[in-house]
């Protein structure tokens, strides 16, 4: 199982905002309190499993901090997580955004904000941090070829990065067959 | 279910009746005289297209709106067969429908009616029900009606827009109110049960008006509402659904219920969506089914398509494309990569129907889709060679129970294909539609060749492991992968039909499938054997409520499809497209015309008015007279084959002269619009 959950997400775009490298996005003395209120607002959310709150946090987060890629992950990665978002409602699990158009929007905008997070990515590390959960979200909503194809563009990158090794394998695992004979 | 003692709100005075019963005319009841329950449990659904929410009637009478609902009890022994009074038309199809039940004495209608409107939860919809009782006894008698509101545990489904937790108690509308109310009676009443008693001398009759809206609504737009006579809600009702069901295709056969069947089919397809006219989306059914699942939508897109009502099959068919992903695929439920395929055949049904009209998809999402398609193929060769030229595996958490590799994302994606590479050169994309074409070819033969080593003589559900069947039911029609009379085809329909011709069961033998036969029957009839078309329609009809709904999955013993309510919006579609194939069927370049009859409908004649078809409309006609057989259709430019009457052998064509008799199928080049041929009866 896959710890896809927006924690995740919110630490990293945590982390991002703590680290030298974001100080020009939030080069500005006045918001830098914001910032770190709404984060911890997100986090707070995220905690309670409430992801579609989280949303309009990260979409303001990444709308103030355009150029910084863990933002755009971050906001890529809540996306996805209220997209798949469940609830107990009246004796049936059923999922929070109960359109799935709706469904459908926010996962594209997760793979959009993804997708952006490698574009702006400083490094090769941070581009292939966006190239696995990009994979993961692929493999995660039944895409194992997809999730496939961007790790083997992770892996042409950087192919000593310790982390695909794990998650070649079991995007691979999910491609392959076991030895059940043909019917 | 807690029983509170209702509070009495109105007494047996005469003036009461004053109160009671609106100066509006009276207003009975026209029962649907065809209407015949197949379950157990009387269900029906009230349904106005684009809303966000229907009506469940149910037996004993009691109407939910997906978060309440209003019940009517009432003690006296003429209540006793109201347990499972079947619920029926009561006016025009689609517009009203209801309960009469009673004894010797007292004889109950109520009868529920939705007028059009938005049904949102801005601006609901509010159901108008009237309840008549009638003293047909020789002695003065009581009635004593109670209407409760509450919200019944467990609920049969619950409304996607309900806010259960945070729910406001339910109260009847009280006069000058303001409040948000959940229903509105005759009377005022501060609580949630409403009573209303009265004196019937022999021979005389009580009427009384309710409301219940779609969603809480404030008082004063209830009691508005309310204001409006439950004639002139009828009329409303009525006139809007004979203006849709008089547009569209028409199939003229001598059969009412077959007639009724096509409106009722019609009916759930249209009141199946949500959205404006101009941006419907499709859903597979109007209770707990939602939402759209595209292997649901395409079959209605494609029954809307072929009866004409291209307007909103088109605008349901572009709603699909928000479900493209970046890169192409098309997913509207997790791990169904079947969707691509369906979505692309659902706007080919659509476009070929309208090809003058604007392109429904853009070149490029076209494009992207087959792309992605081609794309996981290859990461497939790579990856796994024993499934080399397939499609991915695909965990669609749905009927199948298998996550691996599907043999229907395979035919879908090749029908898929197919269908882009029509739209594109539909688009004037010739050099796309050449490369997809390629790909095609090259897909089909790897595809062949994958069932080519299949060891069961059939067509399995899964290329490795066991699944249980569904995408592999199309691999005649609509796939077209293999000729009807492959052997693999026979073996298909010999497996499904073997405990009874057009009987398709699922999981368990007593478990029967609303729709699953819908291809197998069209497969029958391009196999020349309408006997398997003929039971499959029979048994589609005959398992529906009493207002057409049809239901996805059912208990045969115990004729009750549980919590999956009918109707469904694909079993509708079921209905409709084995209809009209069997009039007339578009399946490759020739026009297929009369496949699938009864030979009762040839003597009195039998047709269809304006059908698109992928040539142009079409209007058909065909009748025998002694051993004359004549058909007319609108001349298009497709060769056409022509079936006679079930168990008639055709001897000979008498005109055309171009027309030519082949294994009892006439044959006539495109053009052509009539054709008059002789035959002997042998039967």
């Amino acid at each position: 199982m896959i710890p896809y959950r927006a924690r995740t997400a919110l630490l990293v775009g945590l982390l991002a905002i703590a680290s030298p490298e974001s100080a020009s996005a939030a080069a500005d003395p006045s918001l830098e309190l914001p910032l770190r209120e709404l984060h911890a607002r997100a986090l707070a959310l995220s905690d309670a499993d409430l992801h579609s709150e989280t949303l309009p946090l990260f979409r303001e987060l990444a709308g103030r901090m355009p150029s910084n890629a863990s933002a755009h992950l971050a906001l890529g990665m809540a996306c996805f997580s209220a997209s798949s978002e469940m609830e107990l409602r009246s004796g049936s699990i059923r999922f929070v955004v109960p359109s799935s158009q709706e469904r459908s929007r926010m996962l594209r905008e997760a793979l959009v904000e993804m997708r952006r997070s490698l574009e702006l990515a400083p490094n090769v590390q941070e581009r292939n941090t966006a190239r696995i959960w990009i994979a993961r979200t692929w493999l995660l909503v039944g895409y194992p070829g997809e999730a496939l194809a961007e790790l083997s563009l992770a892996r042409a990158q950087a192919p000593e990065d310790p982390r695909l090794d794990s998650e070649i394998a079991r995007a691979t695992l999910r491609l392959r067959l076991a030895t059940t004979p043909k019917r | 279910m807690t029983h509170r003692w209702p509070r009495l709100a109105l007494l047996a005075l005469p003036a009461s009746l004053m109160i009671a019963c609106s100066p509006e005319r009276e207003s009975s009841p026209n029962w649907d005289p065809l209407a015949v329950e197949a379950f157990v449990h009387p269900t029906a659904a009230l349904l106005v297209p684009g809303a966000s929410r229907a009506f469940l009637l149910q037996s004993p009478p009691r109407i939910f709106n997906g978060e309440w609902q209003l019940r009517f009890e009432c003690d006296d022994p003429s209540w006793t067969s109201a347990k499972n009074a079947p619920i029926r038309w009561s006016g025009q199809r689609g517009s009203s429908a209801g309960w009469e039940f009673g004894d010797d004495r007292l004889t109950w209608t109520i009868s529920a009616v939705v007028p059009p409107g938005p049904g949102t939860a801005k601006n609901p919809l509010v159901c108008s029900i009237e309840v008549q009782v009638h003293n047909r006894g020789a002695e003065a008698a009581t009635a004593d009606l109670t209407a409760c509101l509450e919200r019944p545990s467990p609920m049969p489904f619950v409304a996607r827009d309900a806010h259960l937790l945070f729910a406001r108690p339910l109260r009847w509308r009280a006069a000058g109110g303001t409040e948000f109310l959940a229903g509105a009676g005759p009377v005022a009443s501060s609580d949630s049960s409403l009573r209303v008693l009265q004196q019937l001398p022999s021979g005389s009759s009580a009427r009384w008006r309710f409301a219940m809206p779609s969603h809480s609504m404030n008082a004063r737009a209830l009691g508005s509402a309310l204001s409006e006579p439950h004639l002139k809600a009828s009329a409303r009702a009525s006139a809007y659904w004979a203006r849709e069901l008089g547009a569209g295709a028409r199939i003229e056969i001598p059969d009412p219920i077959l007639e009724a069947a096509w409106d009722e089919a019609l009916i759930v397809l249209l009141g199946c969506s949500e959205g404006t006219a101009g941006e419907a989306v499709p859903i597979g059914g109007s209770f707990h089914y939602r939402d759209t699942w595209i292997r649901d939508g395409a079959r209605q897109i494609s029954a809307l398509a072929e009866a004409g009502h291209l307007e909103i099959a088109r605008s349901m068919a572009r709603s699909l494309l928000e479900y493209q992903l970046p890169g192409g695929a098309l997913m509207s439920q997790r791990g169904q990569l079947d969707g691509i395929g369906q979505a692309l055949w659902a706007i080919r049904e659509v476009q070929v129907r309208a090809p003058s009209s604007a392109a429904i998809a853009p070149v490029n999402a076209i494009v992207e889709a087959w792309q992605w398609c081609e794309r996981q193929r290859e990461i497939v060769r790579r990856v796994e060679s024993r499934a080399a030229g397939l499609m991915p595996p695909a965990d669609p958490r749905d009927a199948e129970l298998l996550s691996g590799y599907h043999v229907g994302t395979d035919l879908w994606t090749l029908i898929g294909y197919r269908s882009a590479r029509e739209l594109l050169t539909l688009a004037g994309e010739h050099t796309a539609a050449a490369r997809v074409e390629s790909t095609r070819v090259d897909y089909e033969r790897e595809v062949l060749r994958h069932l080519a080593d299949a060891r069961e003589p059939g067509v399995p559900a899964a290329w490795f492991g066991r699944a249980r069947p569904w995408g592999n039911l199309i691999v005649q029609y609509p796939a077209a992968l293999l000729t009807a009379r492959h052997s693999r085809v026979h073996e298909l329909l010999r497996e499904h039909w073997s405990n009874g011709l057009g009987r398709i069961h699922y999981g368990t033998p007593d478990s029967l499938h609303g729709y699953l036969g819908m291809d197998l029957a069209v497969t029958a009839l391009l196999q020349g054997s309408p006997e398997g078309w003929d039971s499959t329609l029979a048994r589609t009809i005959a398992w529906r409520t009493a207002t057409g709904g049809g239901a996805e999955i059912y208990s045969d013993s115990l004729r009750d499809f549980g919590t999956n309510l009918a109707p469904h919006a694909t079993s509708a579609a079921a209905v409709m497209s084995l209809l009209r194939k069997g009039l007339v069927l578009e399946t490759d370049d020739t026009l297929r015309i009369t496949t699938g009859t009864r030979e009762a409908w040839w003597d009195s004649g039998f047709g269809i008015r304006s059908t698109p078809t992928r040539w142009g409309p079409m209007e058909l006609s065909a009748r025998r007279r002694g051993v004359d057989l004549r058909w007319e259709w609108t001349a298009l430019n497709a060769p056409a084959q022509l079936s006679g009457p079930p168990g008639t052998i055709i001897e000979s064509v008498i005109s055309p002269s171009g027309a030519r008799l082949l294994d009892g199928v006439i044959h006539v080049p495109a053009t052509t619009g009539m054709v008059h041929a002789r035959a002997r009866v042998t039967r």
